[in-house]
């Protein structure tokens, strides 16, 4: 991470900017939606790459220390997935760089979501909340 | 596999918010199949995206939309051989790719 960092900055433009954005490693809630009714049908865990999140934090500090970046701005943000079926949900989650476990079991998930279609009279969808967090930094150097 | 991501476009907007993306020269390292480039390219001069992966760069050059305006490049290579000159990019981004 740490090379590819430096690789970027060289590849920067005098007073270019880099930006780092991903989803952060935490449990997110899953909820049967439709319209303007919601439940909470669930929760998906992304721990397993907590250790990630350290390394990619090490990495940009490392970059900082080095004096290839100047951190400028943080900020974090929330984006919603969204699936129609609870199989299609589970075949997002599994995939990608670590599995994540979905709680408390898809049958609990799938009885929410038709819970919410009778209700609102309407197909539900099931929504996950990721917590993103963005980090820019600034080449260092003269502008 | 059907999934949405974002649709609300909240990660375009933080994007659009942190930097200046009008006529900026953008690589995106880690761009995958494309999906984030896509959003964030309309007011770039051109976005690069790179990615070691295969079928994900031919999924992105079968994926980018016929337009006009900001050009779209996918190259497949590894972040830490960037086949760039230095100071070619005003924007680097690495989208979940860190």
């Amino acid at each position: 991470m740490v090379h590819a960092l430096r690789d970027a900055a060289e590849v920067l433009a005098p007073a270019g900017i880099l930006i780092d954005v991903r989803p952060l490693s935490a449990t997110f809630p899953i909820d049967a939606v439709a319209g303007p009714l919601e439940m909470r049908a669930g929760e998906a865990d992304a721990s397993a790459m907590a250790g990630d999140d350290v390394a990619a934090d090490r990495a940009a500090q490392e970059a900082a220390d080095r004096g290839w970046l100047v951190p400028w701005r943080r900020a974090q943000f929330d984006i919603h997935y969204y699936w129609d079926t609870p199989d299609e949900m589970t075949e997002c989650l599994r995939s990608g760089r670590r599995p994540k476990a979905v709680r408390p079991s898809l049958d609990r998930i799938a009885a929410a979501q038709r819970d919410v279609s009778a209700r609102a009279s309407r197909a539900a969808r099931l929504r996950c909340t990721r917590r993103m967090q963005l980090g820019a930094y600034a080449k260092a150097g003269p502008a | 596999m059907s999934t949405e991501i974002d649709p609300e476009g909240r990660e375009t907007e933080a994007l659009l918010a942190v930097a200046d993306f009008g006529g900026a020269r953008v690589l995106e390292v880690g761009c995958g199949s494309g999906r984030l480039m896509r959003r964030y390219a309309p007011p770039a001069r051109f976005v690069a995206g790179l990615d070691p992966g295969f079928e994900e760069v031919a999924t992105a050059r079968r994926e980018r939309p016929e337009r006009r305006g900001c050009r779209l490049m996918h190259v497949q290579a590894r972040a830490e051989a960037l086949p760039f000159g230095p100071r070619t990019f005003d924007l680097v981004i690495f989208g979940w790719s860190l």
